[in-house]
């Protein structure tokens, strides 16, 4: 893999974190995220101020990350930028104001898939955390099974065919009353609660499939969320809800990892690879860390970011613009965001 | 004084370089909505044009809006990251502005954009040989209102906003210029070299587009 001739600055704007990293080869030497907290009020991300919020911050944001550093913007090599998928308003700040810093000051730009960033984000803590590895990657957008044997080499086993993991736990503690994002809420509500006192359907998952069969990889949420509310509406209307709250919430909860660990577990039987990488958001779930390490057992190896580094973050985007920078894969002055940024690397084999 | 500027409020965005008061380049973006894949390489046409390297742009120029939410971030990313690469100053003109000093009138000139919803985004301005004078600041809102607050000024309506309200205003005894204009980035030049203290932005890193809208998010919730 080719190297950065110096300094690579990550930036990242695709949901509500406007994120800054500097990456000198393995040292990370500058790390800064702010968390828009706007969209609080909201209870979900307002696409419209998520945007405003970028464009007002970015500039501050690169210059902590830089004075972190001790470095000055023209001691970057390498401009990295998530490009998509994402909110489209939100992509285009970061895309536009730097191309147009790369640009002024002569140097490469990456366009960087954000997906691909949740990818290296472990790696950045765990020397470890390289391929092969068999990928989840579950956030609020995303829900992705890949078995990744090297960098840049990412075979689609599963995704989700219609909610997101992560949205289905914003949306589920919105029924339940519970804060936006929904993961750290419902995670700490069902710690109080033992076993699973309303066990939901766990969908696209049953004992007979078969490897090869369309679903025996696909993952599913929407229904469960359905399932959820109805459940919570039953309780609501015998007054029990409040009562039951954290029960309700502790089952929803071993639904979706129990679809999540059980699909990664039949990648790791199908490709003789007991290594499990976890990104993006839902991998700082404690819950779902633990119930993958249980299921892999002694042999296996987990690897994981940490809490800081599965949110969005621009460290991740660093890391794989130097990635992709080695690989030659540089975008020119008219790069633009894509909300649905074909994942680069990317193979369909079923 | 090598000055770019950058407009891309509405579908037809511009960029343009000139030499203290001398425009040497404008560059339409041609097709709506690529503005974010269109702004850089047109500048970068514009310089070659120009013969200016991009080092030795002095002054970052920015349409500041209001118009397309997009459009005026695209813009507005692009001058930030170009002025704080640069190191070089950044100065920001409403686009109303820009469009109704674009008129060649003597008299008072109200620009007018669609907002869509039934509203224009307006401001007017008394435009004559020296600076702008200021009339109505940009606003959002029902074009009759915008009738309303310039009767005094009795000024002659200008855009595309005025070209969708032109039964409305003429109704109301209001002129309305005939043809199409624009914001353009020539003209928000021109206002720079008119007078070197307009439109200085104290903080650059912090700016803002003047979206004048509320989201629609911020609006349901006030509302």
């Amino acid at each position: 893999m080719g190297r950065a001739p110096g300094p690579v600055l990550g930036i990242e704007t695709s949901c509500d974190e406007t994120s800054a990293a500097l990456l000198d080869g393995d040292r990370l030497l500058a790390h800064v995220i702010l968390s828009q907290d706007v969209h609080r009020v909201y209870d979900g991300v307002v696409p419209e101020l998520a945007a405003r919020a970028h464009l007002r911050v970015l500039d501050d944001v690169v210059a902590a990350a830089l004075e972190e550093a001790g470095l000055r913007l023209r001691d970057v090599a390498v401009f990295g930028v998530t490009a998509g998928p994402g909110l489209i308003g939100a992509l285009l700040v970061g895309v536009t104001w730097t191309k147009a810093v790369a640009w002024a000051l002569e140097r490469p730009i990456v366009g960087v898939h954000h997906m691909e960033g949740h990818l290296f984000a472990a790696s950045l803590e765990d020397p470890d955390a390289v391929p092969p590895f068999v990928a989840l990657l579950v956030s609020g957008g995303h829900t992705l099974l890949l078995w990744v044997p090297e960098w840049g080499r990412y075979e689609l086993l599963g995704e989700t065919r219609d909610d997101a993991a992560g949205e289905a736990f914003d949306k589920v503690a919105r029924v339940l009353g519970m804060s936006y994002p929904g993961g750290p809420p419902i995670e700490r509500a069902a710690a109080t609660v033992a076993g699973d006192p309303y066990p939901f359907p766990r969908p696209m998952l049953a004992s007979s499939q078969q490897p090869g069969d369309d679903d025996y990889y696909a993952f599913s949420f929407s229904g469960l969320k359905t399932a959820v509310r109805n459940r919570a509406e039953a309780l609501d209307a015998e007054g029990r809800l409040p009562a039951e709250r954290d029960a309700v919430a502790r089952s929803f909860q071993r639904a979706v990892l129990d679809v999540l660990v059980t699909k990664a577990m039949r990648a790791v039987e199908e490709k003789g690879c007991p290594r499990v990488l976890i990104g993006g958001g839902v991998a700082a779930s404690r819950a779902l860390r633990d119930a993958l390490r249980d299921a892999l057992g002694e042999g296996g190896r987990l690897l994981h970011p940490s809490p800081r580094m599965a949110t969005d973050n621009g460290a991740m985007i660093a890391r794989t613009a130097a990635f992709r920078f080695g690989r030659g894969d540089l975008a020119g002055p008219d790069l633009s965001a894509r909300a649905d940024l074909p994942f680069p690397g990317l193979v369909r084999t079923r | 004084m090598i000055r770019v500027a950058i407009e891309t409020s509405t579908p037809f965005g511009t960029v343009a370089v000139a030499r203290d008061g001398d425009l040497l380049a404008e560059v339409g973006l041609g097709v709506q909505r690529r503005h974010a894949e269109m702004t850089l390489p047109a500048l970068e046409q514009a310089l070659a044009e120009a013969g200016v390297d991009r080092g030795a742009i002095d002054e970052v120029v920015v349409g500041a809006g209001p118009g397309s939410f997009t459009g005026v971030r695209v813009a507005g990313a692009t001058a930030k990251g170009l002025a704080t690469a640069l190191g070089v100053p950044l100065r920001a003109f409403s686009s109303l502005l820009a469009l109704a000093a674009g008129v060649a009138s003597g008299g008072a000139v109200c620009a007018l954009l669609d907002a869509r919803r039934g509203e224009v985004y307006a401001g007017c301005w008394r435009i004559g040989d020296g600076a702008p004078a200021e009339i109505l600041a940009p606003i959002v809102g029902p074009v009759e209102d915008v009738i309303r607050d310039t009767t005094t000024s009795s000024p002659v309506f200008a855009g595309e906003g005025a070209d969708r309200y032109r039964d409305v205003l003429t109704r109301a005894g209001g002129r309305v210029m005939t043809g199409p204009v624009h914001p353009r980035a020539s003209t928000l030049l021109r206002l720079a070299a008119l007078d070197p203290g307009s439109g200085r932005v104290p903080e650059p890193s912090s700016w803002e587009p003047l979206y004048v809208r509320a989201s629609s998010a911020e609006r349901g919730v006030a509302g």
